[in-house]
């Protein structure tokens, strides 16, 4: 097991980590939301700036508004091409050299990939963290209607894998086709991307240990169906639902082990710090692919809070 | 000698076979590669991939080295060689917007296009090279030209052009991710194609050679760059030919940049399967008899064993037993006594409406219940109509004993619906079993044809007597049965993964299934209509009102799950058209419902609108409603799959 710069936030270290970076990254989410908003309520000593970001359903447009510490309003931009503006905001703002930490709760995965790349390849901030706020639970379905077969309540409906992730497109080669993919509780998700992708070999990823007891086993039974399908049972790999960092080393070992007979795509469809692990590896990892299908998510899609983990990431920055 | 038998049909899609996809392909009879562009148009599933793939070069090349030709031969014997492209849709989509306009984008992507069938074509240049069939001098002024195109050095071998195009087109990949970087050449569509196509057929071995791009799921490409290659599809001759592989309803314009439109007959050939009888006629059976029969030679002359020319017969395996085995279920059933009891009821009904003496109601019981549970279940529905349509239950008696043709007639129009009611009120399972019956069953969906044959030798080879290269034998009707539920029940929860719509499209078809099993296992029903399992609605007024609607429904019939009728157009002022589609019948099984065409009910737009676009409480009041007898409170369908 490799070393991983992951601390639990606690209102014991929260002054500590709250002076240790000088702009926060949050989503445009819900501010109503506990889990959302738990980790930007619990940093007493940070008096930087505060940049919230959004983007549109087809992840084509951003919207973005800074704050400073006390929330006053500084700028605000809306409808924005997400392409290229995001990459002239933070390579024209004091983001270089700077401390940053992204609070990946509410943040909306489309924008997660391109702002690790962008970090990682171009900006280069002196240091960077993460910081996500895991649920207690996943809302599920109370009433079950016509033709719905989820178990959870937690995506108003998915784009779809058919729109490329922005900042890593790249056209197909002639190889095989390798999927890695980390799976969560939706059986549609992968289902799709399997079907849109037609890989040669899959490989899921299961989130364990998972933030709660069992979630792992509740992952493999809503995509049963298709590990079924493809026989890939014996293929399941197991990775800590909470590290990007295991994420990340257990995509490496695989991308050696099959880079050279098949292109490796990449689906995160577990948890967030899945998603992180996976931006990480495509973002240090230029051949390879990464594919998402942009869920739109419940306003309320969790109930409680479990815990906030900061993930330290500087070493990744190239 | 290989003694392990494996599935023949294990493989489905084109893209699971790698480069032995040549082996288990088999020519439609109506499609053609000639000198015409073809647009071959189907759903998912039409084998659309499969014959533009085993007509390009790499196949035919494959299929030529096993049967130990050399590339000369090979060359000679093809007219047309072909080179494939599949559709990136992913990455083609990502070359639009982003703060660059559209002219632009355009000439990207022609650059992307060029670059992408270049390196396809030069990989087929490098055999022709290694095979001293030519030399690269031969195709130097080409290459020199491209290289002009793309701005890049003169390449001094085959080596050097690849690592030119590959960075023009990882220039391209910057661009498309970040337009801050270095924009990317622009060029006109097929120009670098064209460019080395026609230096090679300068070379005597390819004076009479046509060569042909082949666009695969074209749907993907946006409208501008539809026109882009409808353009090259207009220009194409005796030199180059552009065909198409499109999913239905995935051509977005039929326009070209120099502003004309591409036409059928004129400009090229149509070969679509998305006519509603395709599957009934003879020629998809033979070719679905045909495509089996490819598989199992495969499977089979690997044991080098010699077989009797049945095994080759996919019909020998998916045989039909005939309706005797569900009839015997029928008269076994314990519940029978019920719809005797129901029909007691009504004919003491009939008799005290029309006043018939004690023997007469003697010989009524005889005749409506001494028979098979299929005439007798026939004769309560007889016996249950009202009013104009009333048959007294004496007449019935009649027409009975004397076996009229008008007898004969209910015999004949009711009996598939009798047996679906019958296999609903006795709770037995309705079997399918034969070929007739999958061919049906796969609506003219190759893929779902293969589908079900695979489950039926899976459920085969896993038996109490499993099916093996000793025991080739045929299927049971259990097994048979099995294959279909399954594969019935998986193809509804495939619907999910249609993008962008899925989760929508698999509502809806459960929905309609709901409605349909309501109305083929009313028990009062009086089977004057039977067997409904398609619907007409007014789609002027669907497209009119409710847009995102028709645009679902499009969508449903463009992934085969509504099969779309000839229309009957009304030519009124009003120009009011309705259309007539039909549940794709691999869903019908999971449904419980009959798959033939009979009947179709009338769906007012407004219903289907909510049907298919509405809240969770639209759509569960619109089915209670259209339903009118079963109590929606039953399980989700999904949760008996």
């Amino acid at each position: 097991m490799s070393f991983q710069e992951k601390y639990i936030f606690t209102p014991e270290n929260a002054t500590f980590f709250s002076s240790q970076f000088d702009i926060l990254i949050t989503g445009w989410k819900d501010l109503s939301s506990e889990r959302c908003m738990h980790f930007q309520n619990n940093i007493p000593n940070f008096k930087g700036l505060k940049y919230s970001f959004d983007i549109c359903e087809n992840v084509e447009k951003l919207s973005f508004r800074i704050e400073n510490s006390d929330g006053i309003l500084i700028d605000e931009k809306q409808n924005l091409s997400l392409i290229p503006e995001l990459y002239n905001l933070l390579l024209k703002s004091n983001f270089k050299g700077s401390n940053i930490c992204i609070d990946i709760t509410s943040l909306k995965q489309g924008i997660l990939f391109l702002l690790i790349q962008i970090f990682i390849n171009n900006v280069k901030p002196a240091q960077l963290f993460v910081a996500y706020t895991e649920p207690l639970e996943y809302k599920k379905r109370r009433d079950i209607h016509i033709g719905e077969t989820e178990e959870y309540d937690l995506y108003d409906r998915i784009i779809g894998s058919s729109n490329g992730v922005p900042g890593f497109n790249k056209s197909r080669s002639s190889k095989k086709i390798l999927l890695l993919a980390p799976i969560g509780f939706d059986s549609q998700r992968l289902q799709t991307i399997y079907e849109s992708l037609k890989p040669d070999k899959l490989i899921p990823i299961v989130g364990f240990p998972s933030f709660v007891p069992g979630w792992n086993l509740t992952a493999i039974k809503m995509n049963y169906l298709i590990l079924k399908s493809d026989d890939c049972f014996d293929f399941i790999r197991a990775c800590e639902a909470a590290s990007p960092f295991y994420l990340f080393d257990l995509l490496t070992e695989e991308f050696h082990r099959y880079n050279s007979q098949y292109d490796i795509y990449i689906s995160p469809l577990g948890t967030r710090p899945h998603c992180l692990g996976a931006a990480l590896f495509v973002a240090k990892n230029p051949s390879t692919y990464l594919i998402y299908d942009f869920p739109v998510e419940k306003k309320y899609r969790s109930e409680r809070i479990l815990k906030t983990n900061i993930y330290h990431l500087s070493k990744y920055i190239s | 000698m290989e003694k392990e038998f494996k599935n023949p049909f294990s493989k489905i899609r084109a893209e699971q076979m790698g480069d032995s996809a040549w082996k288990y392909f088999v020519v439609p009879s109506k499609a053609h590669i000639g000198s015409k562009p073809l647009i071959f148009e189907g759903s998912r599933g039409t084998g659309k991939t499969m014959f533009l793939k085993c007509n390009s070069w790499k196949e035919k090349y494959n299929e030529a080295i096993a049967s130990k030709h050399d590339f000369k031969n090979f060359i000679l014997n093809n007219q047309h060689i072909g080179f494939y492209y599949l559709t990136d849709g992913r990455f083609v989509k990502s070359l639009q917007k982003k703060n660059v306009n559209d002219e632009i984008w355009i000439g990207i992507f022609n650059t992307y296009f060029n670059v992408v069938l270049a390196k396809e074509i030069i990989e087929f240049i490098e055999l022709l090279i290694n095979d001293k069939i030519i030399l690269f001098s031969d195709i130097q002024y080409a290459l020199d030209k491209v290289s002009l195109r793309i701005k890049k050095p003169k390449p001094l071998s085959l080596n050097e052009i690849i690592q030119s195009l590959d960075e023009t087109l990882i220039a391209i990949e910057h661009f498309s991710n970040n337009t801050n970087e270095a924009q990317p050449i622009g060029l006109n569509s097929g120009t670098i194609i064209e460019d080395i196509l026609l230096q090679l057929k300068k070379n005597p071995l390819f004076t009479e050679t046509t060569f042909h791009i082949f666009i695969d799921e074209y749907e993907k490409l946006t409208a501008s760059q539809q026109i882009e290659l409808n353009t090259l599809l207009k220009q194409s001759n005796s030199n180059i030919v552009y065909d198409f592989g499109v999913l239905s309803k995935g051509i977005l314009t039929p326009k070209t940049s120099t502003g004309q439109e591409i036409r059928r007959k004129d400009d090229f050939s149509l070969f679509s399967t998305d006519r509603y009888d395709y599957y009934e006629k003879n020629e998809y059976n033979e070719f679905l008899k045909e495509i089996c029969k490819k598989r199992l030679q495969v499977e089979l002359d690997r044991s080098e064993i010699e077989f009797d020319e049945r095994n080759y017969d996919i019909t020998f395996y998916l045989k039909y037993y005939g309706k005797q085995h569900e009839i015997a279920l029928f008269s076994k059933s314990p519940k029978l006594s019920k719809i005797k009891d129901r029909i007691y009821e009504e004919i003491k009904r009939h008799c005290s409406l029309y006043g018939y003496t004690e023997d007469e109601q003697i010989v009524i019981r005889k005749e409506l219940l001494n028979c098979s549970p299929i005439h007798m279940r026939m004769h309560l529905a007889l016996l249950l109509r009202k009013n104009k349509d009333k048959i007294p239950a004496l007449d019935l008696v009649e027409h009975k004993i004397s076996n009229s043709a008008k007898y004969q007639d209910w015999c004949h129009n009711t009996e598939t619906a009798v047996f679906y009611l019958l296999c609903d009120e006795l709770n037995i399972e309705k079997t399918y079993h034969g070929f007739n019956a999958f061919s049906a069953l796969s609506s003219g969906v190759i893929r779902s044809f293969l589908e079900l044959a695979e489950f039926a030798f899976d459920f085969a080879m896993n038996s109490n007597n499993p099916f093996s290269i000793d025991n080739l034998r045929e299927f049971t009707i259990d097994e048979q049965t099995k294959a279909v539920n399954f594969v019935s029940n998986f193809k509804i929860k495939e619907i999910d993964s249609y993008e962008p719509y899925g989760y929508r499209l698999k509502e809806f078809t459960i929905a309609l299934g709901k409605i349909f099993n309501a109305l083929q296992t009313n028990p009062n029903a009086t089977l004057g209509e039977v067997e409904q399992n398609h619907f007409t609605t007014n789609t002027a007024e669907l497209r009119f009102n409710f847009p995102n609607a028709d645009l679902l429904l499009k969508d449903s019939v463009r992934n085969m799950i509504l099969e779309e009728d000839n229309p009957t157009k009304t030519k009124s002022e009003d120009s009011v058209e309705f259309l007539d589609y039909h549940l794709n019948h691999i869903y019908c099984p999971a449904f419980k419902i009959s798959y033939l065409r009979k009947r179709k009910i009338n769906l007012n737009y407004k219903d289907l609108a909510k049907l298919i676009n509405g809240t969770h409480k639209e759509l569960t009041d619109t089915v209670k409603k259209l339903s009118g007898i079963k109590d929606l409170d039953e399980p989700n369908l999904f949760d008996e799959i």
